[in-house]
């Protein structure tokens, strides 16, 4: 009946794309994340081997759309590109690495030894000895981490074919650090095919089995999953159990999301070690140049994914140090927003005193503005608990006659106080009203704030009111 | 008056106080009927006794405990039946009315072997997030009868991230939806190791709901889910659930792509009932226009309400809902004691409001419920006593439904549906028979459509590589893989083809629309917001420049179309006129695959290539509904290769019609029209499924506007006048790319087709041709209904 093959059926069913006129955009306003969009372009070009200039302005998906269209415009029976201006490269003239056979098969290796006199930024790797045992679970608020020796640990980052996860992507790249004879060593496993998935993945199970401890940035909610995935799709069982696992990522927000909204690896690595990366590939080229290899060998570019890879392990290393200063008592921050944070990292892990020393610390250094007045409501909170009413009091006063959210939560404070301790309930009905006009005064503050606290203070208006006039 | 309402009760009857109520009613419709036209049937199905059997000794005790704790003493013969038939490994489907106790079909055996075993796992899926919730709080009961340690989950977009892990490795029966089987469990099936390596049992309640594009995705899921148990060792059984349809044994087989044991015996006792066809009066005859049938509705729905007779509404669109339940409410809620005696029903409403008005049904605290078809599904909420259907669900299998909703095992009920001025609710009414003793419709799938297929396959190669001489659907896999590797897609090394793409393809499937990419409206009144998505082929009609948007009855001004954006920017705007996107559309024939003469018509069907543009608009008055003028657009073409079935009308027939070319051409566009209501009949689906378009044989092609509406003064200059070898297309499409499996079932039905077309022309009792037959006088002249019924003459047998 219907005789046409599925070939012809698909050519039919969809079409080459049909050319549409070009929108003028402005490229200023299109994806201002991209810092250097020269660059950008020119790698971005090198990668689809097209002449055009707008690449920078189109969405990701547009790219991946053209990356059809261009590969689809040279049929892969071209031995490479045609327009390509550079020649293709083998994997060795980019790489110095070796193969390594396992009972699997055999995959690529390659081994950096860099001296722990190395310095990754304004650290220098040879302080991780002296990174404190338990610096671990004091930072992962005894989650996980117990005290542990660094040579026992374990720094991990992979490269993936694609950052949604699931079990269609893949971590081509498996990046491994170590301190080991007095040097910091760093072995990348990388698969060059499918095929020798299996051989790599067991090899870092051999390797995995010689440490206690995981260190990664992320890595508990995507490169450990990730990984376990790829262990039972190629039908190994290997359990990520046994290992302990530090994720910096959680602990460093805590530490550093006050100064340093966005805690990515790359803008840590900036802001704390001082480091500016340059030629560094962005991460959403990382999957096209991988699978661009398995397409047609061609190694180009190759090499800066492995940089990529080698300097997220040495950041990770060099900022778990930074992590760890932090926690040394005598060690003054340069930020004293980073003492208010460690003064939350302290309470939440229920040692009040010494989270009372870092808010004083971060008073004392002349924090301001929000910084400092969340430090006072946090060390007023402090006092009221260990019965100290009279130094809270004169924090609340503080805060009382300042600006902004600590306004109200500190008249609320003083109000109760007023009520319950003191019965000066003329006072408190005074409290109340002037938190209800500040309320009402000022607009800055969210509408569902502003909402429940005039609820809270008019509650407790009412029940003043009654008491006044009972007495 | 179909019934007296002076009665001004409006409590909830005591159940035995009801049967002399309903009594009265009936009485009074069987008075009616014999006088009134508007009563177009009342039939009587007399009740029917249960026909029971034992418990099966394999049964474990303690679950014949807690049967009989809950009063079960023995099995409805359909349940030991599945019992039997599940607990020998076979797949099975059970076809049953409402309120027949289906879920113990699938709960008991699957319960059983959980006992004996442990480790097994079961798979439920249910269309909706409600019914899975539903269906959960019932099989928790049951286990906790039992008292045993079975855990039950649903997982669906709502279940809290934190709960997701615990569920993936600990529950022995995971309760979800297609959607979320297909882009939240089977691409990281590695997560659900414990699930799939002991997965025994896949349930499918309300499989007749997956049919068209939507069963074609759920065939595609299922084959990839048993991709996925092959890799983990599993070979899981399927146990079905179907409301009556002419099929459910094909299409559950097409479904699950294995042989299916039907049970469709139902052992449940069933109540006497009463089924009434109500068409509104005639008010115009002339332009064919009746009463408001929402009105008759609410008249209707309020007579038994005040009787004290519990009732439910069902009405075909949230906004209908909306405006019965204010009626009802001020009509019965008279005082403060009766408040919430009346609720409305409809998605959108918060789970915890549901489920409320759910046991107020079943425990009788609310008198009437007015619902859209959420309530049509197994939502357990008792039996009433009458169920009012507003306009025509669509399908005789919902009607059934719907009408179940009314009736206890034991006891009289009433359903009574209330026709609107639709053709399709036109024909039903006056045509009782086809609805009564014809079958109900078939549920038809197409799960080798090659866009469909291409989709799933991208999706499975994400979850496992292919592996040569492995295969998906009845395609050629290998030439599939080839063409995804050129877009780089996938990419073969040693024998397997891996996923290469940073994408997530189950996100870029949609599979209740036809395409996920859908146009955005930005509202820029005010702070520019979305307010709407519009599907990427609607988009084109309603989102075009100039284009009035309606969207809640709040009308926009469409400032600006992106197309390579996907957005629409609107304005709010008050105006008194709607736009009507004119559209031509363009059918070429690619190949046919069969034809043959039936009288002296020529039926067809093969594959089509389709283009679509929409090249312009009119501005329509609200209410009066005249022509304010019109104005062009250049809107992108829109292309699809699908199936498509036609029929072609001889020259000769065309030219020995008493008439003018213009009068020819206009007999044709109605006959068109009714040709397309009719499909929509056989085939159980909705109005955007099938398009339509005429063309001319002679040249092979088709060029029409949409409606084949003629353009009034300052339009689009109106087609020439026709040469005498004209010979008419029609074709009825597939709308959707690469077809959906409409076309061989229209050329079977041919003959049944133009003879009911026919019939509903002829029984129509409009002059000159109406929206409920032809076609509106505007649209087909002032002969067109004649011609119509000229050509069919020569078409059907009489």
């Amino acid at each position: 009946m219907n005789t046409r093959t599925t070939r012809e059926k698909l050519d039919r069913l969809f079409p080459s794309p049909q050319k549409r006129t070009p929108q003028t955009r402005d490229p200023q306003t299109r994806d201002p994340q991209i810092r250097n969009k020269d660059s950008l372009c020119r790698l971005e070009k090198e990668v689809l081997g097209s002449e055009t200039s707008s690449v920078g302005k189109l969405s990701i998906k547009e790219r991946l759309e053209r990356l059809v269209a261009v590969t689809k415009a040279h049929p892969r029976t071209l031995p490479s590109p045609p327009i390509a201006r550079r020649p293709a490269l083998e994997l060795g003239e980019v790489l110095d690495g070796e193969e390594v056979s396992n009972d699997f098969g055999s995959f690529y290796s390659v081994d950096r030894i860099y001296p722990l006199a190395h310095f990754q930024g304004r650290i220098q790797l040879a302080r991780l000895a002296s990174v404190p045992k338990e610096a671990f679970s004091m930072l992962s608020r005894g989650d996980d981490a117990q005290e542990i020796d660094l040579e026992k640990a374990l720094f991990l980052d992979t490269e993936t074919t694609g950052l949604a996860g699931g079990a269609g992507t893949c971590a081509f790249l498996v990046g491994l650090g170590w301190v080991e004879n007095e040097s910091f060593v760093l072995r990348q496993l990388f698969m060059r095919d499918y095929v020798e998935e299996p051989a790599m993945l067991h090899a870092l199970g051999e390797i995995l089995s010689r440490f206690e401890l995981l260190i990664s940035y992320n890595g508990k909610s995507f490169d450990i999953p990730l990984l376990e995935t790829r262990f039972i799709l190629t039908r190994q069982r290997l359990s990520f159990e046994r290992l302990l696992h530090f994720d910096l990522l959680h602990p460093a927000r805590s530490l550093w999301k006050a100064r340093i909204e966005s805690c990515r690896l790359m803008e840590l690595e900036h802001r704390l070690l001082g480091l500016e990366r340059e030629e560094d590939i962005p991460g959403h080229m990382i999957p096209d140049l991988f699978f661009r290899f398995l397409r047609t060998g061609d190694a180009a570019r190759l090499d800066h994914v492995f940089h990529h890879n080698r300097h997220d392990i040495l950041s990770l290393a060099a900022l778990t140090i930074c992590a760890s200063d932090l926690l040394d008592e005598s060690h003054v921050p340069e930020d004293p927003l980073d003492d208010l944070s460690l003064g939350r990292l302290f309470e939440r892990s229920r040692q009040p005193e010494r989270s009372m020393m870092h808010y004083s610390r971060a008073v004392e250094a002349g924090l301001s503005g929000d910084g400092r007045r969340r430090a006072l409501i946090a060390l007023a909170d402090q006092h009221k608990r260990r019965g100290d009413i009279d130094d809270a009091r004169k924090l609340w006063e503080e805060l009382a006659g300042g600006e902004s959210v600590e306004v109200v939560h500190a008249l609320h404070e003083l109000a109760m106080l007023s009520e319950h301790r003191e019965r000066d309930f003329t006072e408190a009905l005074r409290l109340c009203e002037r938190a209800l006009s500040y309320l009402d005064d000022n607009y800055e503050l969210t509408l569902s704030f502003r909402f429940k606290w005039r609820d809270a203070f008019a509650h407790r208006r009412l029940r003043l009111k009654k008491r006044l006039s009972k007495s | 008056m179909l019934i007296n309402s002076q009665h001004t009760m409006s409590q909830i009857l005591a159940p035995a106080d009801r049967g002399h109520a309903l009594q009265n009613v009936i009485d009074e419709l069987k008075g009616g009927a014999r006088q009134l036209p508007t009563v177009t049937a009342l039939r009587h199905f007399p009740a029917l006794p249960a026909h029971f059997a034992d418990f099966p000794d394999e049964l474990r005790p303690e679950i014949v405990e807690a049967l009989r704790r809950r009063g079960i003493e023995r099995l409805y013969s359909h349940q030991r039946e599945a019992f039997e038939k599940a607990s020998e490994g076979d797949n099975v489907v059970i076809v049953t009315p409402t309120a027949s106790g289906k879920t113990l079909c699938y709960n008991l055996p699957i319960l059983n072997r959980v006992l004996e075993e442990p480790e097994t796992r079961a798979l439920y899926l249910f269309p909706t997030k409600a019914l899975s919730q539903d269906q959960l709080t019932e099989v928790h009961g049951l286990i906790q009868d039992i008292g045993a340690d079975i855990r039950t989950f649903t997982y669906d977009g709502d279940t809290p991230q934190d709960a997701r892990k615990a569920i993936r490795s600990r529950g022995h029966l995971v309760v979800t939806n297609p959607d979320m089987l297909h882009s939240g469990i089977l691409p990281h099936h590695p997560k659900w190791v414990k699930l799939f390596e002991n997965l025994r049992y896949i349930v499918i309640d309300e499989i007749h709901a997956y049919r068209g594009v939507f069963g074609s995705h759920l065939a595609n899921i299922l084959r990839r889910l048993r991709r996925i148990c092959r890799f983990y060792g599993a070979d899981p059984q399927f146990i079905c659930c179907s409301a009556t349809i002419a099929n459910p044994r094909e299409l559950t087989e097409e479904l699950i792509a294995s042989p299916v044991h039907l049970i469709d015996r139902s052992g449940a006792p069933r109540g006497e009932k009463y089924f009434v066809f109500y068409n509104p009066p005639v008010v115009n005859q002339e332009l064919g226009i009746r009463r408001s049938y929402i009105n008759e509705t609410r008249r209707i729905a309020g007579s038994f309400l005040k009787r004290g007779l519990q009732t439910i509404v069902f009405t075909t669109s949230r906004l209908n809902t909306e405006i019965l339940v204010t009626y009802l409410k001020k009509e019965i809620e008279q005082d403060v004691t009766r408040r919430d005696l009346i609720r409305g029903y409809r998605g959108g409403y918060l789970p915890k409001k549901r489920r409320e008005i759910e046991a107020g049904l079943r425990e009788g605290t609310v008198l009437g419920v007015v619902s859209t078809n959420a309530l049509e599904l197994g939502i357990d909420i008792g039996a009433l006593d009458v169920a009012v259907i507003s306009g025509y669900p669509g399908t005789i299998a919902s009607t059934w439904q719907q009408a179940g909703r009314a009736g206890r095992r034991t006891g009289t009920s009433v359903a009574i549906l209330v026709a609107s001025s639709s053709p399709l609710n036109q024909f039903v009414i006056n045509h009782p028979d086809y609805f009564f003793s014809g079958s109900p419709e078939h549920g038809l799938i197409n799960p080798n459509n090659l866009s469909v297929l291409v989709d799933h396959i991208k999706c499975a190669a994400f979850e496992l590589p292919f592996q040569d001489g492995e295969s998906f659907g009845a395609e050629n896999l290998p030439e599939i893989l080839s063409f995804l590797e050129e877009h780089n897609v996938v990419h073969r090394s040693n024998e397997r083809w891996h996923w290469t793409s940073d994408s997530y393809p189950a996100n870029n499937v949609s599979l209740r629309s036809i395409s996920s990419d859908n146009f955005t409206v930005y509202d820029e009144t005010r702070e520019p917001k979305i307010i709407a998505e519009v599907d990427f082929v609607s988009a084109h009609s309603t989102l075009h420049p100039k284009a009035i948007y309606i969207l809640e009855g709040q009308q926009f001004y469409v400032e600006s179309f992106d197309y390579d954006e996907r957005r629409a920017t609107v304005r709010q705007w008050e105006t008194d006129y709607f736009t009507d996107a004119i559209t031509h559309t363009k059918v070429n024939i690619l190949e046919k695959f069969e034809n043959s003469t039936v009288l002296e018509g020529e039926r067809n069907h093969g594959e089509v290539h389709v283009v679509s543009q929409v090249v312009g608009f009119k501005k329509v008055k609200f209410y009066t509904l005249e022509n304010l003028g019109s104005g062009e657009l250049d809107m992108p073409e829109l292309e699809m290769h699908t199936t498509s079935y036609w029929l072609t009308v001889p020259r000769e027939v065309m030219a020995s019609l008493p008439a003018s070319s213009e009068e020819r051409r206009d007999g044709v566009i109605g006959l068109a029209n009714t040709l397309k209501t009719v499909a929509m009949l056989f085939l159980m689906c909705d109005r955007s499924d099938i398009g339509v378009a005429l063309g001319d044989n002679s040249q092979g092609t088709a060029k029409v506007e949409r409606g084949f509406k003629r353009l009034g003064p300052g339009g689009l200059p109106a087609s020439a006048p026709m040469d005498p070898s004209y010979e008419p297309n029609i074709f009825l499409y597939d709308n959707y790319p690469g077809g959906i499996g409409f076309s061989q079932p229209l050329y079977e039905l041919h003959t049944r087709l133009v003879s009911e077309a026919k019939t509903l022309i002829e029984s129509c009792p409009c002059h000159e041709g109406c929206p409920s037959c032809v076609g509106p006088v505007g649209e087909v002249g002032l002969r067109g209904k004649v011609i119509a019924l000229a050509i069919l003459e020569r078409l059907a047998a009489s």
